[in-house]
């Protein structure tokens, strides 16, 4: 017990010393679960995207760039819709109008416009729960709850888009990134606010055939072929885009875990030399009078696995405030909403191996310094 | 003595007993400016019960003798001896078991922990030998006590005069009840009262304990202290009286 308490106010002697030993542990935690935050939010916002596509095939123009999923720059006009639906196998064909502004590669200020008879089809992909009804009318429109949050709305709210004013007739609670911070109405309605009249984003096209692959190829086949200047996707074919984007994050994320860590070790690994350096008499002394090296080391893991562990608990708390700025600068999410939603936004798995790690390794290179130091003490 | 005087001291070991003892002993440094021999064919021992002086100046090689006494050094030629075992035959584990169960030590400048209070100064050695908490705290106690520190225990070292430093660390000394003190230099950084309290002390708790006391010391004036006194020069050792 002594020798755990010498270890602990030895950590006292150098406050300065300690306290900026702990706040650089803290720094290297808090990198590791900003970076794994931002990833985790932006490939959920990846994967998310194709959710909101109820049919296995989406129609775009041959123009149009898929970011996330997301149909960008290409539109179609309306009108191509009749000639889907006039090929072989074609059950339903469904208009969509997307417009999305990204920022940080962040999709944002999210505009949905589908037909009016088409409101339930999100639910058919995503788990949503409707608060109040979906429109009736052309003036009316459902909004995501982190919009009606952010801007206040509830049902029976009106907003404006463009010169139109909209009366909120329903709020969507859901944990889907695209659908929360969008603005769902008819799509005349997004026609006209957006400025596309007479022009879509995609078609969500259905097969009679179901949707087996070899029925999803064909359908994809008999489109392409037909129709000139559309491109039709099945989703896995709108993840080629993507796809890299998500590789280079996570090996950006793997990258900075490494570099984190490793700076976080090396940082134990100096105090550990510094600590035992600085003491070498006491050291001398306690092996003088008999210590073994376990209890030699029992003095020096009390030191750095202190300090690890208050870097790790500030490192915590300086992640949730970080997090919460990172949103607040790259995607404009007030921090006071980011910061509570810590443990969402950063996967549990994530802060134990951060955590963890850093504790473990740190005391494992912290003994064997303290081992080999102590050992070679004359 | 007492059944609670034994508790406190254990139980008296058979007075005479050659507890140390060095055959010829050298120990030699090779430095920048050649093989330096610290220790130059030493031979003596040091039975249970009796207190033992080494006087020279600084540099003599006083302090090497203690560790080789001590087995914290080997020597470069020659035999040492513990408790009747060449010194050489036990292993570094037996040796560092030995220093802490069988010798205590009272180092030149005390090295006391400045972290740790009196009392957990004196725990040390006791710690370091696993022995239950309450046991230890209750034998710090009375080892402050014996060497008149009673009440000061829960100071830090820095808090105390150098005097009773040196107390303190005579008390750590005898933490686990050593049949052997090496006192290095116990005086040095006393003023000459102050360090014949010591030697006092030192000789009371011998008379006490049984244990033998080696005590280094450049002070002439303390060997008149003491009844066996060796004086070393440029690391030859000889019989004053």
């Amino acid at each position: 017990m002594i020798l755990t308490v010498l270890g602990f106010r030895n950590s006292f002697r150098k406050p300065v010393r300690t306290a900026l030993s702990i706040l650089g542990i803290a720094l290297c935690i808090m990198l590791i679960l900003a970076m794994a935050a931002v990833s985790q939010r932006y490939t959920t916002v990846v994967s998310q995207s194709y959710s909101i596509y109820s049919t296995n095939v989406v129609v775009v123009s041959r123009a149009t760039f898929l970011l996330e999923g997301l149909p960008i720059g290409g539109t179609l006009p309306e009108t191509t819709a009749s000639q889907i639906a006039g090929l072989k196998g074609i059950s339903s064909v469904t208009p969509m109008l997307l417009v999305v502004d990204f920022k940080q590669l962040v999709p944002i200020n999210i505009t949905i416009g589908i037909p009016l008879q088409n409101f339930t089809m999100f639910a058919k992909t995503v788990p949503l729960r409707l608060t109040g009804s979906y429109p009736a009318s052309a003036d009316q429109a459902v909004v995501g709850e982190y919009i009606a949050r952010d801007s206040n709305l509830t049902v029976g709210s009106v907003m404006k888009q463009g010169d139109t004013i909209l009366k909120v007739s329903g709020i969507v609670s859901t944990s889907n990134l695209i659908l929360e911070n969008a603005v769902i109405m008819p799509l005349e309605t997004a026609q006209t606010t957006q400025g596309y009249d007479g022009f879509v984003s995609a078609f969500l096209v259905s097969s009679s055939g179901g949707a087996s692959a070899a029925s999803t190829e064909d359908l994809i086949g008999s489109i392409d072929a037909a129709i000139p200047g559309v491109e039709a996707l099945n989703p896995a074919q709108s993840e080629v885009l993507t796809s890299p984007l998500v590789s280079s994050v996570s090996l950006i994320n793997g990258g900075v875990d490494s570099f984190s860590e490793l700076v976080a070790i090396l940082f134990v690994a100096i105090i550990s030399m510094v600590n035992i350096t600085e003491r070498r008499d006491e050291f001398l002394t306690i092996r003088a009078i008999g210590s073994s090296y376990r209890s030699l080391l029992k003095i020096g893991v009390a030191e750095v696995g202190l300090i690890a562990f208050a870097g790790v608990l500030l490192g915590l708390l300086l992640s949730s405030v970080a997090i919460g700025w990172v949103f607040w600068i790259v995607i404009s999410v007030p921090m006071q909403t980011t910061i509570p939603q810590f443990f969402q936004l950063v996967p549990l798995s994530t802060i134990l191996y951060a955590s963890l790690g850093i504790i473990a390794i740190g005391v494992l290179v912290g003994s064997l310094v303290t081992a080999t130091m102590t050992r070679n003490l004359k | 003595m007492s059944d609670s005087r034994e508790e406190q001291w254990g139980p008296p070991s058979q007075q005479g007993t050659c507890i140390s003892r060095l055959v010829d002993a050298s120990r030699t440094f090779e430095t920048e400016a050649g093989v330096v021999k610290a220790v130059d064919g030493a031979t003596l021992s040091v039975s249970r019960g009796e207190m033992v002086g080494i006087m020279g100046p600084s540099g003599s090689g006083k302090t090497t003798l203690l560790n080789l006494i001590g087995m914290l050094e080997d020597p470069s030629s020659g035999d040492v001896y513990f408790e009747e075992k060449l010194v050489r035959d036990y292993t570094a584990a037996e040796r560092r078991r030995l220093r802490l169960t069988r010798v205590g030590f009272v180092f030149q400048q005390f090295r006391l922990i400045p972290t740790l209070s009196v009392i957990e100064n004196v725990e040390l050695p006791m710690a370091l030998l696993s022995r239950s908490g309450s046991h230890q705290k209750m034998r710090a106690r009375e080892l402050i006590e014996s060497v008149g520190l009673a009440g000061k225990g829960e100071r830090r070292p820095g808090k105390l005069s150098v005097g009773e430093q040196q107390r303190v660390a005579v008390a750590r000394a005898l933490a686990n009840n050593p049949a052997l003190i090496l006192a290095d230099e116990p005086t040095s950084q006393l003023d000459s009262t102050s360090g014949g309290k010591i030697i006092d002390l030192l000789d009371d708790l011998r008379k006490r304990t049984n244990a033998a006391v080696v005590v280094t010391t450049h002070d002439s004036s303390i060997s008149s202290l003491l009844a066996r006194v060796y004086r070393m020069r440029d690391g030859v050792l000889a019989v004053v009286k």
